[in-house]
């Protein structure tokens, strides 16, 4: 009962080699459910205290040029008490300019520094697999790994483009438009379970960008991008013929089946639509839309694709 | 005289529900079920528990899981994964799960040997997985 209501702290993630799966924007492992959910929560714990750090560099570089700034009109009057005074406001004065060119570079090369160690968009990944590999981890044969391998690059780069085409519309002032089709597998990965049942899942995005030129109301063309994003979720899962029996009818609108010599095969998919299933929460101008999702919702959703399959066959008595 | 060794009464699993193995060495204080220290609790761990319960919170009782889950209020989200808590989150969502889906299980212990996990040596190679998806 040790353990009970433990958390990591900060200082265990210091110096971790955590900074790789950022960097890298992935990663692809074989790992038991608690192995896992450590390093989801060490990516993210990682990220957060770089963050921190980051924020506090950016103050600091602020708060030495308002220090520059108002020491400007603080030290005009000592120019009063006597004339050698006037080299502090005029030699701060001199440096006002150039330490705003300063500052402003000083930010941004922080902040893109950042951006390139680590990944955006890690935090919903690591909730939701933590919470699904939680789900069957009672489920997996006893120290059995799962295997992963995640990629959380951007999805709408050149090398996931799938296709483009036209796109028209009727609306007023629209000149012309084009849509371009996005697909990145975000993760994908199998495991064993207790029943010798095989299970591979895998999660995509998949995102439509349109472009549209159009004239405005002032009569001044502007280009618009707007995005449609949707996720599927597919499990394919290998059910043992030795151990199970398919039952008689096995709705195959819903479940893709097949079967070799030793197993049945099943294959079922999930798509999680925000514009679909919760309208209000759908932004066009949101590039991802997948943070949309509840953890719980998104991982029960998912376990009850296992239990689709699972409902297709009887333990053989 | 000999020790008996008694098993933890507790359950495992979510699909293909299978007794627990270890041996208990707890006596729930609230339904006296024998239980290992996986599937024990202490109660003055609860947040908010309710007034019937407020009880064991204030005696230091150690509780089995299900006891335990049934007291606690915390909500799912607030519920650290990376602890032992994790199987009291996983209870609560199956609850939500049997409550919301349809829910297929298999309990091991009708099913004999079925089961047994050292039926088989098994060898998990997904090596040569890599191409399904890419329909
Ligand atoms: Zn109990
Ligand atoms: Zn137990």
């Amino acid at each position: 009962m040790d353990r009970q209501g433990n958390e990591l702290n900060k200082e265990q993630y210091i110096g971790a080699p955590i900074e790789r799966a950022h960097l890298h924007r992935g990663f692809n492992s074989k790992k038991t459910p608690v192995k896992w959910i450590r390093f989801f929560r060490a990516c993210v714990v990682q990220r957060e205290i770089a963050e921190e750090k980051k924020k506090k560099k950016i103050k600091k570089i602020w708060f030495i040029f308002l220090g520059i700034f108002i020491g400007t009109f603080i030290t005009s009057p000592l120019t009063n008490i006597s004339p050698v005074f006037k080299i502090l406001p005029t030699t701060l004065g001199m440096l006002v300019f150039p330490g705003l060119i300063v500052a402003i570079i000083m930010t941004y090369r922080t902040n893109k520094k950042f951006k390139k160690n680590f990944a955006e968009g890690f935090d919903f990944f690591a909730d939701y697999f933590s919470a699904l590999f939680t789900l069957i981890e009672e489920d997996l044969q006893v120290e059995s790994k799962i295997a992963l391998e995640a990629n959380l690059k951007h999805t709408i780069t050149k090398e996931n483009l799938i296709k483009n085409e036209a796109y028209t519309s009727e609306t007023s002032g629209f000149i012309k438009g084009e849509e371009e089709h996005y697909e990145r597998v975000i993760s994908k990965g199998s495991c064993l379970f207790y029943d010798e049942s095989l299970i591979f899942f895998q999660f995509t995005e998949r995102t439509r960008k349109r472009i549209i030129l159009k004239r405005g109301s002032s009569g001044k063309r502007k280009t618009k991008y707007k995005y449609r994003a949707a996720y599927p979720f597919t499990i394919k899962m290998k059910i043992p013929k030795n151990k199970y029996q398919l039952n008689p009818s096995v709705d195959t609108k819903e479940i893709s089946f097949v079967e070799d010599d030793a197993y049945y095969v099943f294959k079922v998919s999930r798509k999680f639509d925000v514009k679909k299933e919760n309208p209000e929460q759908y932004n066009p101008y949101n590039e991802s839309s997948i943070t949309a999702f509840a953890v719980d919702y998104f991982s029960l959703e998912v376990i009850n694709l296992i239990n689709t399959c699972y409902s297709c066959v009887t333990p053989s008595a | 005289m000999e020790e008996k060794t008694t098993r933890c009464e507790e359950f495992t699993g979510l699909f293909v529900v299978r007794n627990c193995e270890n041996n208990a060495t707890i006596v729930c204080d609230k339904c006296k079920k024998n239980v290992c220290s996986t599937h024990a609790f202490k109660a003055n761990q609860i947040v908010n528990p309710g007034k019937e319960h407020a009880v064991y919170k204030k005696n230091n009782s150690i509780l089995c899981i299900s006891c335990f889950v049934e007291f606690d209020a915390r909500l799912t989200n607030d519920i650290e994964l990376y602890s032992k808590d994790r199987s009291v989150w996983r209870r609560k969502m199956i609850h939500r799960f049997h409550a919301e889906y349809p829910y297929m299980v298999f309990l091991a212990e009708d099913y004999g040997s079925l089961f047994d996990r050292s039926s088989t040596v098994f060898l998990h190679d997904d090596s040569d997985e890599g191409s399904y998806f890419d329909s």
